[in-house]
């Protein structure tokens, strides 16, 4: 199969419409920058705060809108990402509100302390599953040892707990889950469970309906020292080129390829703009 | 040729068989292949979960503890040579980038002038002394450039250290500490799967400076009334320093010796513990030295308030009943957790001037779990349409790309095993573009190929000129997408680095196979061809 037999196209004849449509192209990535106020940065370019929040659940983010200002943080954005099904959200602070505050990670606490508010309160006493972490875990499945190890030496016991925690933990995060279980009875299917081990954890445990699954704080001075950066990165990639090609070819080779290439990424970033949705 | 092709094939059968190996090792049943293969491929961050931090040292802080020790050395010196002075204070230029450091004496006799000199050049070596210009009693001494450069580069190394060594006692398996950024005094911190972040964090970046100071007078209910006291001037070398809260809230301040009798530089050990309230406590011991001036300081001033001073706060105020020398206790309204990260970070020592977190990412263990099935995912459907493409546009030779492109990846996973390389999402999507731009050239050489059989040459030659035409572009292509990705690592950090280490791999193992490899299996089924038939191209 061949899309082009012979292709016989005078390229060069019809160079005029091509430059013009270039033109045309870069000056709509150009104009939509500009139009967008910058880049379309993320947040490690533009330093803020943002906390991506997984739900077992479908959320209301009005609720989660009252308690963020009842934290003291009214200019929070929340909104949906990803498919709907998985029920995340993103919850972000911006730039001002994260220098302004006393300790660069007082916005992460308190967006934390206000989802436990809404969705992670438990009976008294217990500790949230969901949450936790596997040493935590196994210091509970140590004390309630529901195996019946400790006849086997304390060292034995807890590496066999640590183990363990660490499998439940593990199934937990892992796809389709992804670091929220419903029910306790889910964890059945791990090896090494039996009844006695879900009993401890029902016992000792509650269910949240949210999990933290990332937490990004970028000061300004880190946000602004990664831009710089990346512009000298890209500056010295169209200038190594330019001098490989030079060295390969010709000086003029050398310019076209730059300048082309160079459009190439006006075009791209600024059409990304429009295409592709706040993500990570 | 026959032997020629054989000797090729075993060639790329070895290659094969190593890069098999490098990826699963000698696994004996599928959990072993499933273990080998994770504790091979290291993964980053954010694949595997941790927390990665960017710190700014205050290293101002350091040199501004050593040019208040050298103005009471100066003080204690002057005294001592008999040279009389009306006033020594410090006159920091603030405003230059970055600040000097200057101590001005006032009121030295002319005479007196050359021992004065002769003090300087011995005891304070890091200092120029030079006279304040109108002022024939004037004298300035400016912490020399180069000195201070030293101090702030110490401080930086001995902040490095000692949050290397907390992290250690923590038990974090694999950190990264390291400088960061162009000459900031910044360093990155990177734990991967830590349980609690939040600990962590505050463990690495108290400050734990410890010193037990006399009290002159106190307790106090809030500050004014303090200075109130003393007629709104404090006693010489005293400062005033806060408690702990009460319950309702309510304040202590405390009017302390500014030297301390001993500081957390004398420290020996310091364990967790418990008063004898059983409330948990920290124990502490002191070093030879330190027990000697503790001694000293303890045996003449029985009766008095003793502070203990963590980070420039009051923890406990204590009657000292007789002499002390070697140990002592905090308490303070701690848990159990408290005490033992409060024992960790004192055994640590105190890190030389205060951390400034710049950037914290924290990437939960859950997150990391998706991204690699995604990336998996992409990976196979851009593998897999590919695959088809070639198989529909080049029909045989389609395969004879599909099976290059096949160890293409193979190579590039083992040879990740192999390098202890790290595995980072933005690497996975370079492994994607690898197989992208690895079948580029495979295009190359079979357009290139198909030109010369439309010409008119044989199938052999035909071939062979394919590949010959298109080898220099194929380096070419190749050389510069490298030289991006070289660029890429040298100034990136974490998952770029990871993408144009996957990527750099990726490309160099292409021009192995969509070359070499690919070459042997066309030679291979020219051998088996009947003379004249077409080749499936």
């Amino acid at each position: 199969m061949e899309f082009f037999h012979e292709p016989k196209i005078d390229w060069m004849g019809i160079k005029w419409y091509f430059i013009a449509m270039s033109i045309a192209l870069a000056l709509t990535g150009i104009i939509s920058m500009a139009v967008k106020k910058g880049l379309g940065y993320g947040v490690d370019f533009r330093g803020g705060t943002v906390v991506y929040v997984k739900f077992s659940k479908a959320p209301n983010l009005d609720a989660i809108r009252k308690e963020l200002d009842r934290e003291n943080l009214p200019n929070a954005t929340i909104q949906g990402y990803g498919l709907p099904s998985d029920h995340e959200v993103m919850i972000a602070l911006d730039l001002k509100t994260t220098t302004e505050s006393a300790a660069l990670d007082q916005g992460t606490r308190a967006i934390v302390a206000a989802l436990s508010n809404l969705f992670g309160q438990g009976p008294a006493g217990r500790v949230d599953f969901n949450n936790a972490s596997p040493q935590t875990v196994s210091d509970h499945l140590v004390a309630a040892d529901p195996l019946g190890l400790s006849s086997k030496g304390f060292d034995t016991a807890t590496k066999s707990y640590r183990d363990l925690a660490e499998a439940l933990v593990s199934f937990r995060n892992s796809p389709p889950r992804s670091g929220l279980i419903g029910d306790f009875q889910e964890l059945s299917s791990v090896r090494g469970v039996n009844e006695g081990v879900i009993a401890t954890l029902k016992n000792d445990f509650f269910l949240s309906s949210f999990a933290v699954k990332l937490t990004q704080i970028v000061g300004p001075k880190v946000g602004k020292d990664l831009r710089q950066q990346a512009l000298y990165v890209t500056l010295a990639g169209l200038g190594a080129m330019l001098v490989y090609i030079w060295f390969r070819f010709e000086l003029s080779y050398g310019v076209a390829a730059v300048v082309a290439t160079f459009h190439d990424v006006i075009i791209t970033l600024g059409f990304s703009l429009y295409l592709i949705r706040k993500s990570r | 040729m026959e032997t020629k092709i054989r000797t090729r094939a075993i060639m790329v059968g070895v290659v094969l068989v190593v890069s098999i190996l490098g990826i699963i090792g000698l696994p004996k049943n599928s959990q072993e292949l499933k273990d080998n293969v994770r504790n091979r491929i290291r993964l980053g961050l954010d694949l595997k979960g941790g927390t990665h931090s960017v710190l700014q040292v205050q290293v101002e802080d350091a040199v501004n503890i050593t040019a208040d020790e050298a103005l009471e050395r100066l003080k204690d010196e002057l005294k001592a040579k008999n040279i009389p002075y009306a006033d020594v204070a410090k006159a920091d230029d603030t405003q230059a980038k970055p600040p000097k450091h200057r101590i001005v004496i006032k009121g030295v006799p002319q005479e007196k002038g050359s021992d004065l000199q002769t003090l300087a050049s011995e005891q304070f070596s890091d200092w120029e002394l030079s006279r304040v210009p109108g002022d024939v009693t004037g004298w300035m001494l400016s912490l020399k450039t180069t000195a201070a450069a030293n101090i702030r580069n110490q401080a930086q190394l001995q902040a490095m250290n000692t949050i290397r060594n907390r992290v250690d006692q923590l038990g974090v398996a694999e950190p990264t500490i390291a400088e960061y950024g162009q000459g900031d005094y910044e360093l990155v911190v990177e734990l991967p799967s830590v349980d609690d972040p939040n600990r962590v964090r505050d463990i690495i970046q108290s400050t734990a400076l410890l010193e037990l100071k006399l009290v002159q007078d106190g307790p106090y209910s809030t500050r004014e009334a303090a200075l109130a006291a003393h007629g709104g001037i404090l006693p010489p070398d005293t400062e005033l320093l806060q408690g702990q809260m009460g319950q309702n809230g309510s304040e202590t301040w405390y009017d302390v010796n500014r030297v301390a009798a001993v500081t957390g530089r004398d420290l020996s050990g310091a364990e967790p513990a418990h008063d004898v309230n059983g409330r948990p406590s920290v124990n502490f011991t002191l070093t030879r030295d330190g027990a000697a001036r503790f001694g000293r300081v303890t045996s003449t001033n029985v009766g008095k308030l003793l502070a203990v001073v963590l980070d420039n706060r009051v923890y406990e105020a204590a009657t000292i009943q007789t002499q002390i020398t070697d140990r002592g206790e905090i308490t303070g309204p701690f848990s159990q957790q408290k005490v033992q990260d409060l024992a960790l970070v004192l055994r640590s020592g105190a890190l030389p001037a205060a951390i400034k977190p710049l950037s914290d990412e924290v990437v939960g263990p859950s997150l990391g779990a998706d991204s690699i099935r995604h990336g998996i995912v992409a990976c196979i459907v851009g593998f897999v349409a590919i695959m088809t493409f070639m198989l529909v546009y080049y029909r045989g030779a389609g395969v004879n790309a599909d099976l290059a492109l096949i160890l293409n990846l193979i190579i590039l996973m083992a040879a990740l095993g192999y390098f202890n390389a790290v595995l980072t999402l933005p690497g996975i999507a370079g492994i994607i573009l690898t197989v992208g731009m690895g079948v580029d050239s495979n295009v190359l050489i079979f357009e290139r190929i198909r030109e010369e059989l439309r010409s008119g040459k044989p199938v052999g030659a035909s071939v062979s000129g394919g590949f010959e035409h298109a080898f220099v572009t194929i380096i070419d292509t190749h050389v510069t997408t490298i030289v991006s990705a070289a660029i890429l690592f040298t100034f990136g950090t974490g998952p770029i680095r990871g993408f144009a280490v996957t990527l750099t791999i990726g490309l160099l193992a292409n021009l192995f196979t969509s070359v070499f490899v690919s070459r042997v299996i066309f030679d291979y089924v020219l051998s088996r061809r009947e003379k004249g038939a077409e080749l499936s191209i």
